[in-house]
């Protein structure tokens, strides 16, 4: 028998209450910092649109340098967001990948026309802003 | 009349004219379907067939936002019930597959 069996329960009942503090505030801290690589990710990719769009259509100048550093950054992220998600979360991990996917063929259109009409950046923008928030949903539940 | 009948009436070409009564009619049934994805991938189809139809955007635009919406498509085709899958498939990647292959090119070449 305990010797002091009401100590041993309060003693155990805050151990408890800790480590379920403990997990309660891992959870708090990892989805909020999953949403803000996702809302980065986001605001990336429509910043990207918007660097590339052309009001008259044509660009008078074209840095393949810059251009190239640019998708290079945005790929990286992109690599580093599906590296941080956990293994136990394979959807947000494929939609992460499918997302580093639409990246990589805007970046391509933009590479062969070095330019987007304001009608396509519209267009893409709105699809964009529908994956990225489907995919801000999945990770705030 | 609706901008997208007018976009499509450009079209003189015989041989695709059930292709254009097929795609005006999921373009309306997909607006009428209450899932939001469905709703929204079909009104944005026709957005961008009467943009292209418009000279507002080129092929490898529409090419590449129908490419993305299929990805996008199949995401949400995979997350809906055996039974709804059918549906889903055809009122979203179908209807995409339908204006890139047999209407857009008709279009663009107008």
């Amino acid at each position: 028998m305990l010797k002091y069996p009401r100590h041993f329960l309060t003693s155990l009942g805050v151990a408890i209450c800790t480590v379920a503090l403990f997990f309660c505030s891992c959870a708090t801290v990892t989805e909020p910092s999953s949403q803000v690589t996702v809302q980065q990710l986001k605001n990336a990719h429509l910043a990207f649109v918007n660097h590339y769009t052309c009001a008259e259509g044509t660009r008078s100048t074209w840095d393949q340098a810059s251009f190239d550093k640019e998708v290079a950054d945005i790929t990286q992220q992109f690599t580093n967001a599906e590296a941080a998600v956990s293994k136990t979360v394979p959807a947000r991990k494929e939609f992460i990948r499918n997302s580093a996917n639409l990246f990589r063929r805007d970046a391509a259109l933009v590479q062969k026309q070095h330019c987007l009409s304001p009608s396509f950046a519209a267009n893409k923008k709105k699809q964009l802003q529908q994956n990225y928030d489907l995919l801000l949903q999945q990770t705030s539940t | 009349m609706s901008k997208l009948q007018d976009a499509l009436d450009q079209i003189k070409d015989p041989s695709v004219a059930d292709a254009k009564i097929q795609f005006a009619q999921l373009i309306n049934d997909g607006k009428a379907a209450s899932e939001a994805f469905i709703n929204s991938s079909a009104g944005q189809l026709e957005q961008w067939t009467i943009d292209v139809s418009a000279r507002k955007m080129t092929q490898d635009e529409f090419d590449n936002l129908v490419t993305a919406q299929t990805i996008l498509a199949k995401n949400f085709v995979a997350s809906q019930g055996l039974a709804a899958q059918k549906r889903a498939e055809e009122l979203t990647i179908k209807t995409a597959e339908l204006a890139a292959t047999k209407i857009v090119p008709l279009l663009v070449a107008l």
